[in-house]
């Protein structure tokens, strides 16, 4: 029952107000077995409107002259009704009336009573999220995979699983929920309020830019979207470019389930079909060998060593997935203004997933971890390796000064180490004059230290570039361009 | 709720395993790892036996994903079978390495057991129910509705919203107080058909639960059922379960 959840997570948090309910009945229950024989209580007299085959006297209670009576048998019909505390009040104490007085309906009332306690069984635990890498990967050292989930794409993977459960527990309201979004739009901090359902709408179109660049269905270009027709469905085209407009696109169908628990099914069948779509395109394409680099054992080999070095792009995807012809872990993926070979854009959705889903978690009061070290490391490789160029947008936008020197392509340049600490860190040397720029540890003229997790919030917008809690030693202004460059890898 | 138990799904994800294929491990961890976890937790009654518990079934199936068969029943009884026959050997296994064990022990140990064995009938019951009933309790109990907006959004009357919920429960109670049929299809059989998974204890006496659940054990329900369960109380529950009983001992049948 896919229910099962809703109330063992939920209910143990405490923010739902049921289960005490559920538990005050289990008392009344204990009240009533007690009275069940010596109880009388006196109130009594009501007809038997239906003749029933247990004609009990006075089972109908506390009828005023206002309460309708209530016969046996509809009292009986009631009590699956009242075990689930799904009845009014009135019938409610009707019920319990009769129960004083009826001993075999009183005794279905344990038993119905007994059932509910059942209902949610199987998940009275909240199941620790590290749970399911220590699951799997016990499973693929038992067995390796053949057709394993390529490295760049397990933190998409694990996060997409991750932020599904989540949402499995959630009531009908709390779809509605609002969410604030924040980011930072290259000067200052941006906000924009959102429903839960929306926010999980906006991840459905900006990953269907992924799916779409594979030559899966485009969310935006299926029946009923922006491009329906059907010739400019037929390539495995990004029709709507970008994220905030995919997200607009999106938004403007405004359908119904955009707004309730059924914006989670297209979501979870999206990502689920990008994840077997790209291991079985990685093992066609490796021979299903070197693909075969586990989720996170390889991610944090590669980052371990003291000084990984960003360099430009390219560092995930080169390393595991050999160089065969199908190889599609570069694989142009459309964002708009620029492209993300396919490896990055799985992880880059990888943290939107893991972000949004905080920014859910935040909206319903439940608590939301970070991901394991090993994804966490991919994550902020990624927005490592993306700063060059974010730096030199900045420059090109005119929110950053010009380069210190203009170093030919290639030839070392002005450094900036870029040490994040904790679980998922590590050091890289980022170039500061242009992406073309070799960074040499050599040439470093400032070194900043910040916590993994402060780093993967300044890389979100949730923290002004100059309040992030960073050490820093050196060159002042390089500083502050390589923190502003971080958030500004931020967007909706 | 209907697709957890489609048999088409079952077959696919059988499928996807046999390949090898790292998504279809991680789609069958989301479905079921509550599951496992949960029965494992009511019978170890401790966290981290119970992740052990849930890594040792999980490899299992990784491992042997031709042991399932699906005539013989869902995937979802099959696993939570083997999650029981793991998590009951890993308790008799604790117990044994703690020395002899006192009739009490040995009596809080078989409790554990009945209780994880009534909690997965209830499992079973629910996921096999007829799609209607389910749905009743599922707005009523999930969804906090009352049965009169349970009736308006299922369409149906409110005298039958009341007979779904109250039949619904009917048959859940069964779980608890009429161990009728074997209620896990294969829970039986693994112990026999299938390769053992590691870890179980070597004696067989304790580790085949499928025989309490069949129909000739009776002594259970009398015991859990307390007294009178001839009397009227069994009359009045019959009238809702008779008709819909069948269901549940055809499905273990069918082994």
């Amino acid at each position: 029952m896919s229910g099962h959840g809703r109330h063992g997570g939920r209910g143990q948090h405490g923010d739902r107000g049921g289960h005490g309910d559920r538990g005050d009945h289990g008392d009344h229950r204990g009240h009533r077995d007690h009275g069940n024989h010596g109880g009388h209580i006196g109130h009594s007299g009501h007809g038997e409107a239906d003749g029933g085959p247990h004609p009990v006297p006075g089972a109908p209670s506390r009828d005023g002259p206002d309460a309708p009576g209530y016969g046996h048998a509809v009292l009986k019909s009631l009590l699956g009704a009242w075990a689930l505390a799904a009845c009014s009040p009135e019938e409610t104490a009707a019920v319990e009336a009769h129960l004083t007085d009826c001993a075999p309906c009183a005794d279905e009332a344990v038993r119905l009573r007994d059932a509910v306690g059942l209902l949610h069984a199987e998940d009275s635990l909240d199941l620790d999220p590290g749970l399911r890498s220590q699951v799997l990967e016990g499973c693929l050292d038992r067995r390796p995979a053949r057709i394993p989930v390529p490295h760049w794409a397990a933190p998409y993977e694990a996060e997409t699983a991750r932020l599904d459960a989540l949402l499995r527990d959630m009531a009908d309201e709390e779809w509605r929920a609002p969410v604030r979004l924040r980011w930072f739009d290259g000067e200052g901090e941006t906000e924009r309020e959102a429903t839960v359902a929306q926010l999980l709408g906006h991840l459905y179109a900006v990953d269907g830019a992924v799916a779409a660049a594979l030559g899966l269905p485009d969310p935006l270009a299926g029946p009923g979207g922006p491009r329906s027709s059907p010739e400019r469905n037929a390539g495995p085209v990004d029709l709507v470019h970008g994220p905030v407009a995919r997200t607009e696109a999106y938004w403007a169908l405004d359908t119904a389930a955009h707004h309730s628990a059924e914006a989670r099914t297209p979501w979870r069948e999206q990502s689920r079909a990008v994840v077997r779509h790209v291991s079985y395109a990685q093992s066609d394409a490796t021979g299903g060998a070197a693909g075969g680099a586990r989720p996170g054992a390889a991610g944090s080999r590669r980052r371990t060593g003291p000084s990984g070095g960003a360099r430009g792009g390219g560092a995930v995807g080169e390393a595991g997935n050999g160089t065969g012809a199908g190889d599609r872990s570069a694989l142009p993926v459309g964002y708009g203004e620029f492209t993300l070979p396919l490896h990055d854009a799985l992880l880059d959705r990888a943290f939107e997933c893991w972000k949004h889903a905080e920014d859910i978690a935040d909206a319903v009061d439940y608590p939301y971890g970070p991901p394991v070290a090993a994804h966490l490391n991919l994550l902020v490789d990624l927005a490592a390796r993306r700063l060059p160029d974010a730096l030199a947008g900045r420059r090109r936008a005119g929110l950053a000064g010009p380069p210190g020197t203009l170093a030919p392509a290639g030839a070392p340049g002005r450094t900036l180490r870029l040490e994040v600490e904790g679980e998922g860190g590590g050091d890289w040397y980022v170039p500061l004059d242009s992406p073309a720029a070799r960074p040499s540890p050599d040439h470093q003229v400032a070194h900043v230290a910040l916590d993994t997790l402060e780093f993967c919030q300044l890389a979100a917008g949730h923290v002004p570039p100059l309040e992030a809690a960073v050490g820093e030693d050196g060159d002042r202004e390089a500083i502050r361009e390589v923190l502003y460059a971080v958030a500004s890898l931020s967007r909706l | 709720m209907a697709k957890d138990t489609a048999p088409r799904w079952d077959r696919k994800m059988q499928q996807r395993l046999a390949r090898g294929e790292e998504a279809a491990l991680g789609e069958l961890y989301d479905r079921f790892a509550s599951l496992v976890h949960g029965l494992a937790h009511r019978v170890l009654d401790d966290d981290e036996a119970a992740a052990r518990a849930t890594r040792e079934v999980f490899a299992h199936v990784w491992e042997n994903p031709d042991s399932f068969d699906p005539r013989e029943g869902p995937l979802r009884s099959w696993i939570a079978a083997l999650t029981q026959r793991v998590a009951t050997g890993r308790l008799r296994q604790r117990q044994r390495g703690a020395g002899p064990y006192s009739p009490q022990q040995a009596e809080r140990i078989e409790e554990k057991v009945r209780a994880a064995q009534t909690a997965a009938r209830a499992d079973y019951i629910v996921t096999s129910m007829p799609v209607s009933l389910r749905a009743a309790l599922e707005l009523a109990y999930f969804e906090r509705h009352d049965y009169r907006e349970a009736a308006q959004q299922l369409g149906v009357t409110e005298d039958e919203a009341r007979r779904r919920l109250r039949l619904g429960l009917q048959l859940l109670s069964s779980a608890v107080t009429h161990p009728a049929g074997p209620p896990l299809p294969g829970g039986a059989a693994p112990t026999t058909a299938h390769p053992e998974p590691e870890g179980l204890p070597p004696d067989g006496a304790h580790r085949d639960p499928g025989s309490r659940w069949t129909a000739g054990d009776a002594g259970d329900a009398r015991s859990a059922d307390g007294t009178g369960s001839a009397g009227s109380a069994g009359a009045a529950g019959n009238e809702g379960v008779a008709g819909s009983a069948p269901t549940a001992s055809r499905r273990g049948a069918g082994r």
